[in-house]
């Protein structure tokens, strides 16, 4: 039985970002893939390159002096790290959206909530193929449905106002709308509950996976908080220092996770119950991305280290259940997991 | 036992010299110059200042034809070209226009300094009084400094100038008059921030007096942004002072005044072409100069503005 | 907003009366014996004296103040010794000149700065940039006057491609008086010729006008266009898919265009300045030249006229720019 094509397929992606002082290795070698309608979970610390990996998906980064140094990303089987502007443009908010962080910097302050939706969905309907263009409904009915979708009370009044004027909740549900807007077969969550109160997080969440469980949808959601991600996610990818070091089911991750990075991030997290002593952190910091190790990027900070570590860079492999794992702990068959 | 041990001071510190009590400032001064250089349109205009106030201290003593500077007057030399005798030409009584527009530029140094200095003296401390006391005291000096503002410099100085008399003298006075309310609005705003700043409120709790707090905490911040106006201001004030002259309401013939020879020279264009031109380009490339500078400092001093 | 327009309107009025009371200061407190003044530099002292006795010269100060402004509400601005005119009728003949000069030279400033400024900050450090960052910083720097005339020489005297001054040229009657602006109404009464005409006369002396109003809005706007562009709204308008003029021309530049709109409020008061200078170039008969003239022939009331008038131009092209921020900002919509 032939495997079905991946949606998205990052393979081998390296990206370096060219400044004063030298090339910065930001992505070392990504290998991500994910099926039509499913979640996938990216988590790391701060500086790991999970942002970075997510807009080179949609070519959001400043080309020069971001570069591709080698690899592909596979969306439905085109390559859009080679794409064209102008077919990178079909694909943004068509195929692939974006939820992005922050939602006050991100929408435009001068300009009412109902003017930069109907706005983008115009654009969508100006972009899409000749051959798809759905029929006629003006834009404005078409952003009360979209509100109506992420649960917005009184669209209509929303439309009319400006972003300042809506709550963060409120806002964030505006740019799930507008992801929405284009009718997308991925959506890429970029940690879209960092800048808002616990409670509300819960809402987002809720009405992310509620969104995927109705419109089949494929999502990357991005946080450095595992907690989050484990709401939404089958699986989780758990990203290092511009490497991917773990890859595995949310269940199997929690269960037994593998890379000694993994075991030090779930041990960090503080529990409700039992004696609490000590906070357990990860002592070290991440590597200088101007001159990487050659080997393991974790060597430094790593209890279970070994010499060959320090050395080779240990290659993505099955570890068995459907649980890839980067570490010299686990050898693996020799050649790297792909798919195709 | 051969270490000697510092000497202690009242307070129990040891004495430190000059520099070391200085220290930090001092690192800040070659953090400015470092990035100052770095900057290369902002050492064009170091450059350019440096030629001018030069030419301004040793001109007296480089002019090619010194005789030509206080007007002397000889009709067979009048109005002869570009040469390598005259490398800018003459004018119409026979004069040298090189001496007379490097005599010219220390006139404009005077100028500068004078009108600069008297805004800056006048116009700071009636600026931090009014974004420091607040209340009444305010009101009365922004609303005076609005009104000046509210006419573009250069008519109400000819006003000023027509009431008081012509002459380069008069417009320097109405220039003064007309250039401190901008100082009063650069520094109000910005004390009006800074009085609401942690350590002026620390201060005050301290028990500091109002002149101490005025002096060494207000002021000292407000330096930077004043440092920069000053700096485009001295290049401005030569152009309004050569505005005037031009108008013929400043300085008045034979004073070697930029503007003033552009305004003769203007009745002698196009064949003359050279009596009109040359001070002009004098004039640019000194604005110029203060210009680049006062942009150059101000991406020191406030790196955000960086490109612009 | 009705309230916030009320009390600007009132502001107004204060700076005005602030205004009269400065003007009035120049020319009675100012060394220098008011009649005379008034009365000019070659008049007879019988003379002087009947003006000192019918402006109420002789009367104290704060009673010449009210005069002065009951003078000025009645349409009073005294009278020209050199013209011989009132000086509101002078006003009245040369203002038309100098508002259109005014207003072509900020057109062209706003129309060629702005989209300058947006396509540096696009292309930034690109040689397009330098080239106009060198001429935003000449262009503050440059003596207006002397550009006029190096312009004049080159273009007028040597290639003679444009007229050297004045409005029209000799063989050109001026079209029928319906705004008094040369260009409109030529084009009103569908005179092309003369239309040409006035429009080839304009564009030397609206060109040097323009150049500090230019190279400011340059600099401005493409400074507020590389901070706007840095925003992560912009992002997100790429990541939804919208194209990059609109980003750049609409998304950007809305939130770029206040600061613009303030320095363009700030250098046409500049403008209003320079036009003494340019108009004294070209012999352009507006008021600035006007002054000019008046100042050196030392008749007084004319400058005083001119003062108040370019003052209160001024500031009501200040309120209008308060009021364009708060039709276009919701944010400084709220504040008020």
């Amino acid at each position: 039985m032939i495997a079905q094509l991946p949606l998205l397929s990052i393979e081998d992606l390296h990206l370096d970002f060219d400044t004063f002082d030298g090339a910065l290795h930001v992505l070392d070698g990504i290998n991500i893939a994910l099926d039509a309608g499913e979640t996938v979970g990216i988590v790391g610390e701060t500086g790991c390159g999970k942002s970075v990996t997510v807009r080179s998906i949609l070519r959001l980064l400043p080309m020069p002096p971001a570069r591709f140094s080698s690899g592909a990303i596979r969306f439905k089987g085109r390559d859009l790290a080679v794409a064209s502007e102008r077919d990178m443009r079909r694909i943004r908010g068509l195929e692939i959206a974006l939820i992005p962080q922050d939602p006050m910097s991100y929408l435009n302050p001068v300009f009412t909530v109902g003017q930069q939706l109907t706005d983008v969905i115009r654009a969508h309907a100006r972009n899409r193929p000749r051959d798809k263009r759905p029929a006629e409904k003006s834009a404005w009915e078409k952003a009360i449905e979209l509100l109506t979708q992420v649960h917005l009370p009184h669209p209509e009044k929303q439309l009319e106002a400006y972003p300042r004027e809506l709550s963060g909740g409120m806002r964030q549900r505006v740019l799930i709308a507008m992801a929405l807007a284009g009718q997308p077969s991925l959506l890429i969550a970029d940690e879209p509950t960092t800048a808002l109160d616990v409670t509300i997080q819960a809402q987002i969440l809720r009405l992310i996976g509620d969104l995927v469980d109705r419109l089949g949808l494929a999502v990357i959601l991005i946080s450095h908080d595992i907690g989050v991600v484990a709401k939404v996610c089958r699986r989780i990818v758990v990203m290092y220092a511009g490497t991917v070091v773990e890859d595995a089911s949310a269940e199997n991750l929690f269960d037994r996770p593998l890379h000694p990075y993994t075991q030090g991030l779930l041990a960090a997290i503080p529990k409700l119950r039992g004696d609490n002593q000590q906070l357990s952190g990860i002592p070290g910091s991440i590597p200088n991305l101007l001159q990487p190790p050659d080997g393991c990027r974790f060597y430094d900070r790593c209890p279970l280290r070994m010499d060959v570590c320090r050395t080779t860079k240990p290659p993505l492999v099955d570890a068995g259940g459907g649980q890839r794992v980067a570490c010299h702990l686990y050898p693996g068959p020799r050649q790297e997991a792909r798919y195709g | 036992m051969n270490t000697a041990l510092p000497e202690l001071s009242d307070t129990g510190r040891p004495s430190e010299s000059w520099r070391e009590r200085h220290a930090s400032s001092i690192r800040q001064m070659r953090l400015y110059w470092h990035t100052y250089r770095r900057n290369a349109s902002a050492m064009v205009g170091l450059v350019l200042v440096a030629i001018f106030l030069l030419l301004s201290l040793i001109s007296p003593w480089i002019v090619p034809y010194p005789a030509d500077a206080t007007g002397a007057v000889h009709m067979a030399d009048k109005l002869l070209p570009p040469s390598a005798a005259h490398w800018f030409g003459t004018d119409e009584v026979g004069n040298d226009i090189l001496t007379r527009l490097l005599i010219g530029t220390r006139l404009s140094l005077e100028i500068a300094v004078i009108i600069t200095g008297v805004a800056t003296i006048v116009g700071v401390p009636l600026g931090i009084l009014a974004g420091f006391r607040g209340g009444w005291t305010r009101e009365i000096i922004m609303r005076v400094t609005d009104v000046f503002l509210s006419v573009p410099a250069l008519v109400l100085a000819i006003a000023i100038v027509a009431a008081l008399g012509i002459g380069i003298v008069n417009a320097i006075i109405a220039l003064s008059l007309v250039w401190w309310p901008g100082y009063v609005r650069l520094v109000e705003s910005k004390t009006l921030s800074l009085k609401g700043e942690a350590y002026v409120e620390a201060a005050r709790l301290a028990g500091a007096s109002t002149a101490r707090i005025l002096f060494s905490h207000i002021l000292p911040n407000c330096l930077s942004p004043i440092l920069v106006k000053a700096s485009m201001d001295m290049g401005m004030a030569i152009l309004a002072a050569a505005s005037l002259g031009f108008i013929g309401l400043g300085a008045q013939p034979p004073t070697p005044e930029w503007g003033a020879m552009i305004s003769i020279g203007r009745n002698y264009l196009p064949t003359w072409w050279w009596y009109a031109t040359f001070p002009g380009l004098a004039i640019y490339l000194t604005v110029l100069g203060f210009n680049l500078m006062g942009d150059g400092l101000r991406d020191v001093f406030d790196p955000k503005s960086r490109g612009r | 907003m009705a309230l916030y327009i009320g009390k600007r309107m009132a502001f107004l009025i204060v700076m005005l009366v602030g205004l009269l009371i400065v003007t009035f200061l120049i020319s009675h407190v100012a060394p220098g014996d008011p009649a005379s003044l008034a009365a000019g530099p070659d008049a007879p002292p019988e003379m002087v004296e009947q003006i000192r006795h019918e402006y109420g010269l002789d009367k104290p100060l704060p009673v010449q103040f009210v005069l002065y402004l009951e003078g000025i509400l009645h349409g009073q601005l005294g009278q020209s010794v050199r013209t011989g005119h009132p000086v509101t009728e002078d006003l009245a003949e040369f203002f038309p000149a100098t508002f259109e000069l005014v207003t072509v030279s900020m057109l062209i400033a706003i129309l060629l700065g702005i989209p300058l400024g947006m396509l540096s900050a696009v292309k930034q450090n690109h040689w397009f940039d330098h080239a106009t960052r060198i001429v935003s910083v000449s262009g503050v720097a440059v003596p207006m006057f002397w550009l006029g005339l190096m312009l004049q020489l080159a273009l007028a005297l040597d290639l003679g491609w444009l007229p050297l001054s004045g409005r029209l040229g000799i063989m050109s009657a001026p079209p029928d008086p319906v705004t008094h602006l040369y260009l409109i109404d030529s084009l009103l009464a569908g005179q092309w010729d003369v239309f040409r005409d006035a429009l080839s006369h304009i564009i030397l002396p609206a060109v040097t006008l323009c150049f500090p109003a230019l190279a400011s809005i340059i600099r401005v706007n493409r400074a507020e266009m590389i901070e706007a562009l840095g925003q992560d709204y912009i992002v997100n308008a790429r990541a939804q898919g919208i194209g990059p003029f609109r980003t750049v021309a609409i998304y950007a530049l809305k939130n770029a265009f206040l600061p613009t709109l303030a320095m363009i409020g700030l250098r046409y008061g500049w403008m209003l300045g320079g036009t003494i200078l340019v108009e004294s170039v070209f012999d352009w008969p507006g008021i600035g030249l006007y002054a000019t003239q008046s100042a050196i022939a030392q008749d007084f009331q004319p400058i005083m006229g001119v003062t108040l008038l370019i003052g209160a131009n001024f500031m009501i092209a200040n309120l209008l720019v308060d009021l364009a921020y708060i039709w276009l900002d919701p944010r400084t919509r709220e504040a008020a």
